[in-house]
């Protein structure tokens, strides 16, 4: 009963006039930049963090949760209307639902999609509030050695699970984990590869390398090819989403199982929503395949409804590991660590007794985000497809200074806007060579955790390195890393064997979700020619 | 990939290239840093050069995995959808160019912020940004000049004013207003 005392409390904290409004704006802000195309719910993140930092806490992280859950909505808007998702785990969404949209039905895609990340969202985040007290507990018994096994988990799950190149994800959370290593020293104090400039002492910011790589380097990619890429149009929206009662009942198990799949993978660090979006989609198509008139591939609903309900239950779980073990699992979720490290708010274990106000207000707001997305981003939603008819250059011009603004407004100081500019080459460079940067955003939040654990671990041991496998907890961490790791290696070499339906193999994918990810990926590629 | 006819010789698809070399020049400046680093000599092990070390190396080795994949399999440039957190599906173009950087464009690109960062200060952020959203459009093709200008003052202007004005947040003024709002 105390966690709904807790609840009711956080509640009664978001209610206030004022943080409705921040969670109204929130949406509409987050809705806003979700629909650009191009940008997803991670650059969303990115570029109104500064912003947020004109607020007191608890007022600003309401803002987040609302830009977060308005930005994924419009990262499924895009991926229905123009096929362009905004971010990896809106890729899914795209099949049935631009499928939808072609046939007509885009109301009832875009209504599906919306529904479903209700039902997804509003689920996983009743899980959370009972769910991330507990595993704050549970996590006080872990040490260094814990620590350690969690973040070598996210780093060798997002370098090699996700990705189509091992090699390329891990230079990629390489150069993440080297960039998180300048600055100085944390258990010796001593001054690392800073070259003597003072304004480095501190570390390079977290939010200056965000805001370079997901969104000042998506400007330059655009730039490089801006004349010869078409501009896209969405179409128009022939009347209000809403689904009929016959609609209504053909998604709802395609929801539930979608939530379901959706929801343990928030807590497992694998790179985000991408996973079970695809594992959802995969199901609902195989289920699809036993009907007597199968509907895949002319717009299903249900192939929509699964993935939308799976990608933002694992959002939403994704929070209770970010706030209950300081554990991000997406490149969003480590953007938010870094807003509350800019607060001086550690999560982690202690935040529910430390800053439960916080917490709780937080937690509150993500069902007041839900709620107002539902009421407003439905009838919205045509007007947030005419967004697409800003001019292209107005848009990403705004765009740059946007940019130049949050990082200036945060450091107040013109090094950091050099290193933002290098570091946005940097992002150009790793979109134009095909290398993923999710690992890179990983390996900089999480570099100093696993750096600092491995030390604490091996100083405390006295330089044993059975320090590391003596506790069950990590034991266990690596051996579930195991099982992912061959589950993935089994799915690329099947993947690789040669099949020439690629669609059937995606249909066939039995207990590897992985070798359907990459099908349906190098489908993607070959639809493209 | 098969349909692809090389162009440019032997550099076609293997301009991938250049990023491990910018792993190697990162990874030197790194290990020059290690080199250098003023380590007080009593420390218990690992000290702060432990994690480095195994960084640099992977630098290294993972710079080499990649020129060598380079090599045997050239990689023509394709805007794929596999980029987590962007992700984003987009039509190819079949006219060959379509493939490539648009090199002076970007340069209006980089040349922009550039100038951005060196007028901000003396400049005064309405000026600076300005600037930055007046060569962001010119990079991006714009074909209204004249009325991107007046377009990227009232954008720089508004921004001014929320921000510095509404919500304090330290923008340089500049000489413009005489140095204060």
């Amino acid at each position: 009963m105390d966690i709904l005392t807790n609840l009711l409390g956080g509640f009664a904290g978001a209610f206030s006039p004022m943080n409705l409004v921040w969670v109204l704006v929130g949406c509409l802000l987050g809705t806003a930049v979700g629909v650009l195309p191009g940008l997803g719910s991670s650059m969303a993140v990115a570029l109104l963090l500064p912003m947020t930092f004109a607020l007191d806490p608890t007022a600003a992280f309401i803002l987040f949760a609302g830009i977060y859950f308005g930005g994924l909505f419009g990262d499924s808007t895009m991926a229905i209307l123009m096929n362009t998702p905004g971010s990896g785990s809106a890729i899914a969404s795209t099949f049935e639902g631009h499928a939808m949209a072609k046939d007509g039905r885009a109301p009832q895609a875009l209504a599906t999609a919306a529904i479903g990340a209700f039902i997804g969202g509003m689920v996983s985040s009743v899980v959370v509030v009972f769910l991330a007290p507990t595993l704050a507990r549970l996590s006080t018994a872990f040490g260094p050695a814990e620590y350690l096994a969690l973040a070598l988990f996210a780093f060798v799950a997002t370098s090699s699970v996700v990705t189509d190149s091992v090699a390329a994800g891990l230079a990629s959370l390489v150069i993440g984990l080297s960039l998180a290593m300048v600055g100085i020293d944390s258990v010796t104090g001593i001054e690392r590869f800073t070259a003597g400039v003072p304004e480095l002492f501190d570390g390079i910011s977290l939010i200056t390398v965000t805001v370079a790589i997901l969104a000042l380097g998506e400007v330059f990619r655009v730039v490089s090819r801006a004349r010869s890429e078409p501009v896209r149009r969405a179409r128009p929206l022939a009347r209000w989403p809403r689904l009929s009662r016959r609609e209504m009942r053909e998604a709802s198990p395609a929801w539930a199982r979608g939530t379901a799949i959706g929801l343990p993978f928030g807590v497992i660090p694998v790179g985000g929503s991408e996973v079970p979006t695809f594992m959802a989609y995969s199901l609902e198509r195989r289920l699809d395949a036993r009907r007597a008139s199968p509907a895949f591939g002319r717009g299903a609903i249900r192939g929509l409804a699964a993935p939308e309900a799976a990608g933002n239950a694992t959002t939403g779980t994704a929070m209770a590991s970010l706030l209950a073990l300081g554990l991000p699992v997406s490149s969003t979720a480590a953007i938010m660590l870094a807003a509350f490290r800019q607060y001086g708010i550690q999560p982690g274990p202690l935040l529910f007794e430390r800053a439960p106000d916080l917490v709780w207000a937080l937690l509150a707001s993500f069902f007041i985000a839900m709620v107002v997305l539902l009421l407003l981003n439905l009838p919205l939603a045509g007007l947030w497809a005419k967004l697409i008819d800003i001019p292209r250059p107005y848009l990403y011009a705004g765009i740059a200074v946007f940019c130049a603004l949050g990082v200036y407004a945060t450091s107040a100081s013109t090094f950091e806007l050099w290193l933002l500019l290098g570091l946005a080459i940097l992002g150009f460079a790793m979109r134009r060579f095909g290398i993923p940067l999710a690992p890179l955003m990983i390996g900089m939040v999480l570099g100093p955790l696993a750096e600092t654990s491995a030390r604490d671990a091996l100083l405390s041991s006295g330089g044993d390195t059975t320090v590391f496998i003596s506790s069950p907890i990590a034991v266990a961490i690596y051996g579930v890393l195991l099982v992912v790791l061959s589950i993935t290696a089994v799915g690329k070499l099947r993947a690789r064997s040669g099949r020439n339906d690629p669609l059937a193999a995606v249909g066939r994918a039995g207990g590897s979700h992985t070798e359907s990810i990459v099908t349906v990926k190098r489908r993607r590629g070959r639809d493209k020619k | 990939m098969s349909a692809l006819q090389p162009r440019g010789g032997w550099w076609a698809g293997r301009a991938g290239l250049v990023f491990p070399l910018l792993m190697v020049v990162f990874a030197t400046y790194l290990l020059v840093g290690q080199l250098t680093m003023q380590v007080t000599p009593d420390l218990d092990p690992p000290g702060p050069r432990f994690f480095p070390a195994l960084v640099i190396a992977a630098l290294y080795v993972l710079a080499v995995v990649l020129v060598i994949a380079l090599v045997r399999t050239p990689q023509p440039p394709v805007a794929d959808v596999d980029i987590e957190t962007r992700g984003s599906v987009r039509p190819r173009v079949d006219d060959g160019a379509a493939w490539f950087t648009d090199w002076p464009r970007l340069a209006w690109a980089v040349g922009g912020f550039a100038g951005f960062i060196l007028l901000l200060e003396p400049a005064g952020w309405i000026v600076a940004g300005a600037t930055l959203f007046w060569s962001t459009t010119r990079a991006l093709d714009s074909r209204h000049p004249v009325r991107d200008v007046a377009v990227a003052f009232v954008f720089s202007s508004v921004l001014y004013l929320v921000f510095a004005g509404l919500l304090s947040v330290n923008l340089p003024a500049g000489a413009i207003f005489g140095g204060g709002l």
